[in-house]
């Protein structure tokens, strides 16, 4: 008679236990190994893809939670990154401000030390006459820091006019474009005299400069360039003034020329203003001056050049209307 | 029987994703429920032993196979849980839903016992700090509410069309 063994679940268990002990012997001894076991790599095949798709759904169901619990906050950082791109804006603009700022005084700069021989004082221009198409300015500066009237005004580009009014903090400044302006002026290539008068051109209404007093017979082109003769006292000499555009030959044996201002009038924003002119530059001055007179005037001034009688009353008439009024 | 089997294993695949991808993706897998553990006490208390040993050993096995240095270090823990659940699954009635989340509890307290024990014996790492503790601990706490639904949705697959529901502990006692 056979005896029916049954099987007890004790003895499973232990042999599923005793099983699961070896493999985790062997498996654990083995230390690292380079290929997986045919179990692990059936196991691991079967089971990675299930586990990536569930990692991307798990991923979506995530974001989609993050961004439903998250708009507040991301609301509060939207507000955040506003204020701050605001913020940044307003900097960069500042930063842009600075630069264009800084190219402009680097010229001004650089327009001291083409004339060396000058003190200079740095202006802010504050203010413009609207009633007569910026022929007058207004500047920062005044007679508290040492501003007089009939000093005159110099952009990068050239002369800008003289002060007519100081104020204690501030100062008024006819610009070489008003009617009422005269400068003595004189043209570089050719060392022809002239008065510079303030104009402005009929048909666009641009601010020009009319050379009056030239002599018939004056040497001058389209392009010659327009220097101040340094006659009269206001203005220094040798400042640009401006280009000549037109020449006109008149029957009253004179001739005229239109100019073009070197100045930007519509641009203002800082200015020099000559205050007087240094030990170094009295001293070039004057062996200038010495140099002309025993040269013939070839590198003199414009006085010294006017040969002809035209020129020699032109100047006497600049000396006497240079300023205006 | 297969449609058991079946359900079983969905079950057991559907805790092993959610606890190794779907947990730690979500950012909550440093204190989470052991889903597997669940699973092994809800498919022990209302399968028996036999199916308790396997699902524990089988899902150990896969865990260890990804994760562990050695296979058997989580098998070996879920293989004795689930036997010994399911040994003891005639103490307990299937009407007790009391029973599952504290024995899912137990379980989890078991389970990270023998895992400090193998990592002592293996690795001589066996520091334990207040605030693992206490992770350990909610975590137990998590698993034994995780295994309550689960044994619900467990219990309602298993006794489908019996009468009664003190049938399928019968059924499942055989």
């Amino acid at each position: 008679m056979r005896r029916r063994v049954r099987i007890q679940p004790w003895w499973v268990f232990g042999g599923v236990l005793v099983l699961l002990f070896v493999a985790l012997v062997i498996t654990y001894t083995a230390g690292e190994k380079e290929n997986a076991t045919v179990t692990e790599t059936v196991i691991g095949e079967s089971v990675s893809p299930v586990m990536s798709w569930t990692q991307k759904a798990t991923a979506g169901v995530r974001d989609f939670f993050a961004r439903l619990f998250g708009v507040r906050d991301i609301d509060r950082e939207y507000e955040e990154l506003k204020a701050l791109a605001a913020q940044y804006e307003l900097e960069s603009q500042w930063a842009q401000e600075l630069i264009r700022e800084n190219e402009r005084l680097t010229k001004l700069l650089g327009f001291t030390r083409k004339y060396p021989q000058y003190t200079y004082m740095y202006a802010s221009v504050i203010g413009w006459d609207p009633s007569s198409w910026y022929s007058t300015i207004t500047i920062d500066r005044g007679s508290d820091q040492g501003i007089e009237v009939n000093m005159a005004v110099v952009t990068r580009d050239g002369l800008l006019g003289r002060v007519i009014r100081v104020y204690s903090g501030y100062s008024t400044v006819l610009t070489i474009i008003d009617r009422q302006s005269a400068v003595a002026a004189v043209l570089e290539r050719s060392r022809d005299n002239g008065v510079l008068k303030g104009a402005t051109d009929q048909e666009s209404g641009e601010p020009l400069c009319s050379l009056y007093y030239l002599s018939f017979s004056a040497d001058l082109i389209p392009g010659d360039r327009v220097l101040t003769s340094g006659m009269g006292g206001y203005y220094p000499k040798g400042i640009p003034l401006g280009e000549v555009v037109e020449v006109s030959r008149q029957s009253n044996l004179q001739s005229y020329a239109i100019i073009s201002p070197y100045v930007d009038f519509t641009h203002l924003e800082e200015v020099l203003i000559i205050t007087g002119e240094t030990e170094k530059g009295n001293e070039t001055g004057e062996t200038a001056g010495a140099d002309t007179e025993t040269s013939g005037g070839q590198d003199g001034g414009a006085a010294d050049d006017t040969a002809d009688d035209t020129a020699d009353d032109t100047a006497d008439d600049t000396a006497e209307q240079e300023g205006g009024t | 029987m297969i449609v058991d089997i079946l359900f079983s294993a969905g079950m057991l695949l559907a805790a092993f994703l959610g606890q190794t991808v779907a947990l730690p993706a979500l950012g909550v897998a440093s204190l989470a429920p052991n889903l597997i553990l669940s699973v092994v006490t809800c498919v022990a208390l209302l399968r028996g032993p036999y199916a308790g040993l396997a699902a524990g050993a089988l899902t150990g096995c896969v865990e260890d196979v990804f994760f562990s240095p050695g296979v058997g270090m989580a098998a070996i823990p879920l293989a004795v849980i689930g036997f010994v659940l399911g040994f003891h699954s005639r103490r307990f009635r299937s009407e007790n839903i009391a029973a599952p989340p504290v024995l899912a509890f137990l379980g989890h307290i078991a389970s990270d016992l023998c895992a400090l024990a193998l990592l002592y014996f293996t690795r001589n790492q066996a520091a334990v700090t207040g605030a693992v503790a206490l992770r350990c601990l909610l975590s137990a706490v998590f698993t034994g509410g995780t295994a309550l639904p689960v044994y619900l949705v467990c219990f309602r697959v298993y006794t489908r069309g019996k009468r009664g529901r003190g049938e399928a502990h019968l059924m499942m006692a055989g």
